[in-house]
């Protein structure tokens, strides 16, 4: 009798914990999230004629945000940009005048890439095969799902490599010894297909040639007269 | 035939009826009861009758017949005439007034008056012991007043021959009784009298006393010797009082310094004919704030209602010797219905709020008698005749008072009245609050603070009224007034637009409401929910 009364208690627990509202937090996938990077601002572009916005956020949903939110102009500062919900009112100047109902603007704002690679700062050409760069991407992002994209850089101009899109990136064999290849690294964070707030890092790879074969006069023993 | 009878019928019936109309509105309803019926004789010899029907002919009652009496060496005759009521027959102590003019001389005792009963025209009837007095009408003629100790319908005067050789006459107008009624008491005249001799005592101006003029006055002076002595001023009226008729004495003294003590010095008697009935003091009736009225040399009307006699003289007499009171002015002896009731009469007060009327209420003990209000002591205009006054709205300042008063009169229309009692009404001060000002809202918000400042005068509660009843909007009745703001509810379906009420305060302790303060509130349109496109910036 007295397991049965626990169990019941113990069931009635988790109906109301589970009955509970769970106020969403925006996550990059949240519908009509605006998603943003770390240091961006959100400018809201000019208000209707006679009157101002005014920015309330909310870290969840809500009718009553009441964290109000300083414009700069008309834009919110990269330090007031935060994920959560922003809600828009235009409000007129004159004396007495009336707040619109608000627009909620869900906002994602992805937490800052660190990207780098692993790779030699030269090989040999006759080592290429055997070659492969590692990159790696830091983020304290509760967001993982990243693309990467491989590039070459000359003159300052990144060429992407064709399918390489993985963290690993194998150099060409064709690459020519004896030169050096900027390879350039790009991570950023993949949503529905696209990526945003992408970081790089650039690494100068050489590759030397294959030394020629040696001439060696390899001088034996002279033959003894015996 | 039938018919014939039928109309002759109503006709007698009809004619009874005029006929008992007439004979009540000759026995009881104010009109005098002339004698009707006389005769007439000499005693001695030289007395004469000349024109003896004149004293019974009420169609002309400036005629008179003369009695004359004539004393010679040799003879001597007076003469008699003997006035008959033909149709009444007056009760004991009842009192017969005769106007007679006659030399003052005579009044000692020369002209006498007798009561008779069972008098007619063929017989004298019986003598009944009778007392008479006689005192002066204020068109300067005499009256005789004669009250039988017994029932009466006759007076016999008697002219008697003159002490000293010469004629006397005496003119003989008319006799009359007068039942008790609710018309106008009439004062016939006053005499004065008093007990014992006071060195330089008397009453100057008499007939000022009962001349229905309150400006002027009868002069009582006590005199400075003769301590213990009275000097005294008689009204006589036409007919006896109803019970709970008031004595009314209108009297001021010269500017003084007063007590109010001396007042009791000051006697009001009633006599029914010749019998004292009811006797109070003048002091009696006054209370101490008047003393500054009184010494100040204003008139003051006092109404002294004894309980359950009647009434048809009221002597006012003044101890002599008291030198503060040496110069009583009466200016008017009057029988006035008797005060009026007042439910809060002075010194209580009756309360209202500043600017609101005061509906002051009062009755009257005497049937047949109305309240006139007014707004002074003295004088001054009717304000209204009836048992409720409504004032104008009292704008008097805080702690100060407004004075109405209310008297008794007759609905008849007599000038006399009572005694105006006092009535004092406050006016406690209206609670107040400051709006701030006008209040803007936006539309579909359903609450706004109507906050206020400068309480005064203690208000607890508040009203609110829209003006023009906007759909939605609920009136406020008598809500508890919240610390410093108000919270006004406006319907969600308000449309854009101004909208006025009007704010009452209210004081809970003192039901006194603060006048409307206007508010109003703008309701603003509310502006579209933006639509911003906004735009991610960090695909690549």
């Amino acid at each position: 009798m007295k397991t049965t009364m626990k169990r019941l208690y113990v069931s009635l627990m988790l109906m109301t914990m589970y009955s509970l509202p769970v106020l969403a937090q925006v996550t990059p996938t949240t519908p009509d999230v605006k998603l943003f990077c770390d240091g961006s601002t959100l400018d809201l572009g000019t208000p209707p004629v006679g009157s101002d916005w005014i920015v309330r956020y909310s870290t969840t949903p809500t009718d009553t945000p009441t964290e109000g939110i300083v414009l700069s102009g008309n834009i919110i500062s990269a330090a007031d940009l935060n994920s959560g919900y922003y809600y828009i009112i235009s409000k007129g100047t004159g004396a007495g005048a009336c707040e619109s109902e608000m627009q909620e603007v869900p906002v994602y704002k992805f937490a800052a890439l660190a990207v780098d690679f692993t790779a030699p700062t030269s090989y040999c050409i006759e080592d290429v095969a055997s070659q492969e760069f590692t990159g790696s991407a830091t983020s304290t992002d509760s967001y993982t799902s990243l693309a990467y994209q491989w590039y070459t850089v000359n003159a300052g101009v990144e060429t992407a490599i064709s399918g390489a899109t993985s963290i690993t990136y194998k150099p060409s064999e064709t690459v020519t010894p004896g030169t050096e290849t900027t390879y350039r690294l790009k991570a950023g964070y993949l949503v529905d297909g696209l990526r945003y707030c992408s970081a790089i890092v650039d690494k100068a790879i050489s590759v030397t040639v294959k030394p020629a074969k040696p001439t060696i006069t390899i001088s034996g023993v002279t033959g003894e007269a015996l | 035939m039938y018919l014939t009878v039928r109309i002759l019928s109503i006709f007698r019936a009809l004619a009874l009826c005029l006929l008992l109309l007439a004979a009540a509105n000759l026995d009881g309803y104010g009109q005098k009861i002339y004698a009707d019926v006389q005769r007439s004789g000499t005693t001695g010899t030289g007395g004469t009758i000349t024109d003896p029907n004149f004293s019974v002919d009420v169609s002309n009652l400036t005629n008179y017949t003369r009695l004359s009496a004539s004393s010679t060496v040799l003879v001597s005759g007076g003469a008699w005439q003997q006035l008959t009521f033909s149709s009444r027959t007056f009760l004991a102590n009842s009192t017969v007034f005769i106007k007679v003019n006659v030399a003052s001389s005579l009044l000692g005792g020369g002209i006498t008056a007798q009561t008779y009963v069972g008098s007619n025209a063929s017989s004298v009837g019986s003598i009944v012991t009778s007392q008479s007095t006689y005192f002066t009408s204020i068109d300067g003629a005499t009256y005789l007043a004669v009250t039988g100790n017994s029932n009466f319908n006759a007076i016999r005067i008697t002219l008697a021959p003159p002490a000293l050789l010469g004629v006397s006459t005496a003119d003989i107008y008319y006799a009359f009784y007068e039942p008790t009624n609710k018309a106008c008491a009439e004062v016939l005249g006053t005499s004065v009298g008093g007990t014992g001799i006071s060195l330089g005592g008397g009453v100057a101006n008499p007939l000022n006393a009962v001349d229905n003029n309150l400006n002027t006055y009868s002069s009582l002076n006590g005199g400075i010797l003769g301590l213990g002595y009275t000097i005294s001023q008689t009204a006589y009226f036409s007919n006896l009082s109803n019970i709970g008729d008031a004595a009314t004495i209108t009297f001021s003294l010269p500017p003084s310094l007063l007590q109010l003590s001396l007042f009791n010095n000051i006697n009001i008697n009633l006599y029914n004919g010749s019998a004292l009935v009811n006797s109070g003091t003048i002091g009696g009736l006054l209370s101490l704030d008047l003393l500054g009225l009184l010494r100040s040399g204003q008139r003051y009307t006092v109404s002294y209602t004894p309980e359950n006699v009647v009434f048809d003289r009221i002597e006012v007499s003044i101890a002599t010797g008291v030198a503060l009171l040496t110069d009583l002015r009466i200016h008017e002896i009057q029988r006035t219905p008797a005060k009026p009731i007042v439910p809060i009469a002075h010194p209580s007060v009756e309360t209202v709020c500043y600017g609101s009327i005061a509906t002051l209420r009062a009755t009257t003990a005497s049937e047949g008698s109305v309240l006139r209000w007014y707004n002074q002591l003295n004088d001054g205009t009717i304000l209204l005749e009836g048992n409720e006054y409504t004032t104008p709205p009292v704008t008097i300042a805080v702690g100060d008072t407004a004075f109405y008063y209310v008297a008794t009169a007759w609905a008849s229309g007599c000038p006399a009245e009572s005694q105006r009692v006092k009535i004092t009404v406050v006016a406690n001060p209206l609670p107040t609050i400051t709006l701030s000002s006008s209040l803007d809202m936006c539309q579909g918000d359903v609450n706004s603070l109507l906050s206020y400042t400068n309480i005064a005068n203690d208000p607890t509660r508040y009203s609110i009224a829209w003006s023009g009843s906007p759909v939605g909007f609920v009136d406020v009745n008598d809500a508890p007034l919240p610390l410093n703001n108000i919270t006004l509810t406006i319907p969600a379906s308000a449309s854009a637009g101004t909208y006025t009420g009007i704010l009452r305060v209210k004081n809970i302790t003192t039901s006194c409401e603060s006048e409307g303060i206007a508010f109003s509130i703008i309701v603003h349109p509310k502006p579209n929910v933006p639509n911003l496109e906004i735009i991610t910036n960090s695909q690549y």
